[in-house]
């Protein structure tokens, strides 16, 4: 066998390319439901970890507690013994694939509700309070929910953490593999979801309540609903986003919830890509996890020149990067399209067919058709 | 209250530690309240201001061998500039674009994570190339700080400073004819200019002192708790709280919300801990959330916006 060979620096593409799907999908999802909330109901959501971490930790803590319920194992699934309950349970559910499927649902099934719970409880404040106030409630919450999961043993064992089983360990050699299909295709549903709700009645009232609240207000838009949907929702698909990771990664520890890699980073993402557009959160998501990415499986040519940590020229280059991009192009790579409307010939398409099921010859189609531009 | 030697009343430790955390909040509210007031950004990049100050001191104590006290005024340029820096490199420009405020908060947290990756290069090159050992993590500097009466120096110095400061920023806004200039600014810049004061000096100046006064928290804070290039981060919440609970436009409710976020921190976690149990000690950054919380909800105004007079003349009178 050849030796591998370092192209571009990256000694095994396999793994670089599978790692950079799971993470664009994985951010891909975070950055849509930030831009909704922030680009489309104008909540600056500054404790996106807050529902990551909820969804992320508490589907894992269930997650290895069902597995260990359902195949018979004994011991405390969170407790001192948690690797090894884990790695058990990892080789009982390789031979059951239908168990593994339903801990995979039950996981991103938890993890979603916890989000929409954590999403719930800031309603109150997101509807009431000006949104620098908002800001910082919801960064010091977010931080002090971590704190909570590093003294809070019962949940995932304080600061040290649980590992969860493989649930995709019955695909073998293919494991990582599958997980990072999981979340792509999680992350291709969300988009599609989100590139049809922008563009359904919702998205433009969505837009008019942003541009012009009072306006909206006067048209009988209730916009404080809205936004509570909206957050709700974007909450929801944030907290299924954590489980997906927990998945992915086979455990979870209070230290990885900090609020520069969950917080920061999507709204780096969403204001470089493009605020309100979500080709653009596409294309911000993948600029960034490709540097990200790429930074990380070559700075060890680096670190060995250098005498501190490679990863601190990461918060300089990104924070940088993002004073950079609001001074000289704050609209983001894409701009924010006008709302996607019917072109003229679907309009008279549309009116035709009606006219023809009504029988009447008359014909609005023509009237349409004759109206001046 | 116990008796201590020669006759001197001591104060059980909670409550000198108390008087120590509310003075050093009290000076990062005050200071994190004057960016406010003037650019009308909650400024998420405060922390770092605190940690130029506690970087300063710290280095050049173990490089230079001089005592932080001295190195004090270095310490106040050093977040002063830094504090300049972060106004006329980034809010400054986006402001004058008619950036939104949403922008210049971000703006600021990216200008946080900036640092975070400066301090920790610093203190990485402090540990790799000039050998301090202690420079990713460091304790309570006591041994550079003098000690009277049984207690160490800064729990007289801070409160002591915060005093001083407190006394001559209430002087100038009240005595001067750059206090006055600074108070029209605040309150309404557009007319400030058309009656001829230059707001840009003021902007330009309050950002410096708030630099400054960050950074002095910071040094003192190194004296009583030690620090790590994060440290800002941590210390942000309570700065929040203590500006918030001061209504974030009053330099004086900043005094008094910080005075109140950082000794409640200290007397309810270790009450809670005393009658309670111990497991409460590690949720203590939960009480600025709790004060954040409670003033959204009770009087989001602040402190300040509270009509004292009213309310006890209520209580005395029917």
């Amino acid at each position: 066998m050849l030796p591998p060979l370092a192209v571009l620096g990256i000694t095994n593409w396999n793994v670089f390319l599978t790692s950079l799907l799971a993470f664009f999908a994985l951010y891909l999802i975070i950055s849509i439901t930030l831009n909704l909330e922030m680009g489309y109901a104008g909540i600056p959501n500054f404790g996106k970890v807050l529902y990551f971490m909820g969804g992320a930790a508490f589907s894992g803590s269930v997650a290895i507690r069902a597995a260990a319920w359902i195949t018979h194992v004994r011991g405390d699934p969170v407790g001192l013994d948690n690797f090894i309950i884990a790695a058990n349970l990892t080789t009982i559910l390789q031979s059951n694939i239908p168990a593994s499927v339903a801990l995979i649902a039950l996981t991103m099934a938890i993890g979603g509700l916890v989000g929409g719970i954590l999403g719930y409880i800031s309603i109150f404040p997101a509807i009431r309070l000006r949104e620098d106030y908002l800001a910082m409630l919801l960064l010091g919450s977010a931080a002090f929910f971590q704190i909570f999961l590093s003294n809070y043993s019962p949940i995932i064992n304080g600061s040290l953490g649980i590992g969860i089983p493989n649930f995709f360990a019955w695909a073998g050699s293919y494991s990582t593999l599958a997980a990072t299909l999981l979340i792509a295709g999680f992350a291709l549903v969300v988009y599609v979801y989100a590139e049809r709700m922008v563009r359904s009645p919702l998205g433009r009232t969505l837009r008019a309540m942003r541009d012009n609240e009072a306006a909206s207000e006067a048209l009988g838009k209730d916009t404080v609903a809205i936004r509570r949907n909206v957050l709700i929702i974007a909450s929801i698909i944030t907290g299924v986003a954590g489980a997906l990771y927990t998945i992915y990664s086979g455990d979870t520890n209070p230290a990885i919830y900090d609020r520069v890699t969950w917080t920061f980073w999507p709204w780096l993402i969403v204001i470089l890509g493009g605020v309100a557009s979500n080709s653009g959160v596409a294309v911000g998501t993948f600029i960034f996890i490709f540097l990200m990415q790429y930074i990380d499986a070559t700075k060890y040519y680096l670190q060995n020149v250098l005498p501190f940590d490679v990863t601190w020229l990461e918060y300089l280059l990104f924070g940088s990067l993002l004073v950079v991009v609001l001074l000289v192009r704050p609209q983001g790579i894409l701009k924010e399209k006008p709302s996607h409307t019917l072109t003229k010939s679907e309009i008279s398409g549309i009116v035709g067919r009606l006219d023809e099921k009504n029988g009447e010859k008359s014909g609005t189609a023509a009237e349409l058709d004759g109206s001046p531009e | 209250m116990l008796i201590g030697c020669h006759g001197i009343p001591v104060l059980p430790p909670y409550i000198i530690s108390a008087i120590v955390y509310g003075s050093l909040f009290a000076l990062m509210s005050v200071s994190l309240t004057l960016t406010y007031i003037t650019t009308k950004v909650p400024n998420f990049a405060q922390g770092a201001l605190v940690t130029a100050g506690l970087y300063t001191g710290f280095a050049l104590l173990s490089i230079n061998k001089i005592n932080p006290y001295e190195s004090l005024p270095l310490s106040f340029l050093v977040g002063g500039v830094v504090a300049l820096g972060i106004y006329l490199v980034v809010l400054r420009p986006l402001s004058r674009r008619g950036a939104p405020v949403i922008s210049l908060m971000i703006a600021t947290l990216a200008v946080d994570i900036i640092f975070v990756g400066v301090f920790g290069i610093y203190s990485d090159y402090l540990y790799q190339v000039k050998k301090v050992y202690d420079a990713k993590l460091f304790f309570a500097l006591t041994g550079a700080d003098f000690s009277l009466f049984g207690v160490n120096g800064v729990v007289y110095t801070a409160p002591i400073a915060l005093a001083l400061i407190t006394a001559s920023l209430y002087l100038v806004l009240t005595r001067t004819r750059f206090g006055l200039a600074m108070r029209a600014t605040v309150e309404n810049p557009n007319l400030a200019k058309v009656v001829g004061v230059n707001t840009e000096v003021i902007y330009v100046t309050s950002w410096f002192v708030a630099g400054g006064l960050a950074a002095i928290a910071g040094v003192f804070y190194s004296f009583w708790q030690g620090g790590e290039p994060d440290i800002g981060s941590v210390l942000l919440i309570s700065m929040f709280a203590g500006s918030i609970l001061g209504g974030l436009k009053s330099i004086y409710g900043a005094v008094i919300g910080g005075l109140v976020v950082g000794s409640s921190e200290i007397v309810v976690t270790t009450l809670g801990a005393q009658y309670i149990g111990p497991w409460v000690t590690p949720y203590e950054p939960g009480i600025p959330l709790l004060v954040m919380v409670i003033t959204l909800l009770v009087i989001p105004g602040g402190i300040t916006s509270v009509n004292w007079r009213r309310l006890l003349s209520r209580g005395n009178g029917s």
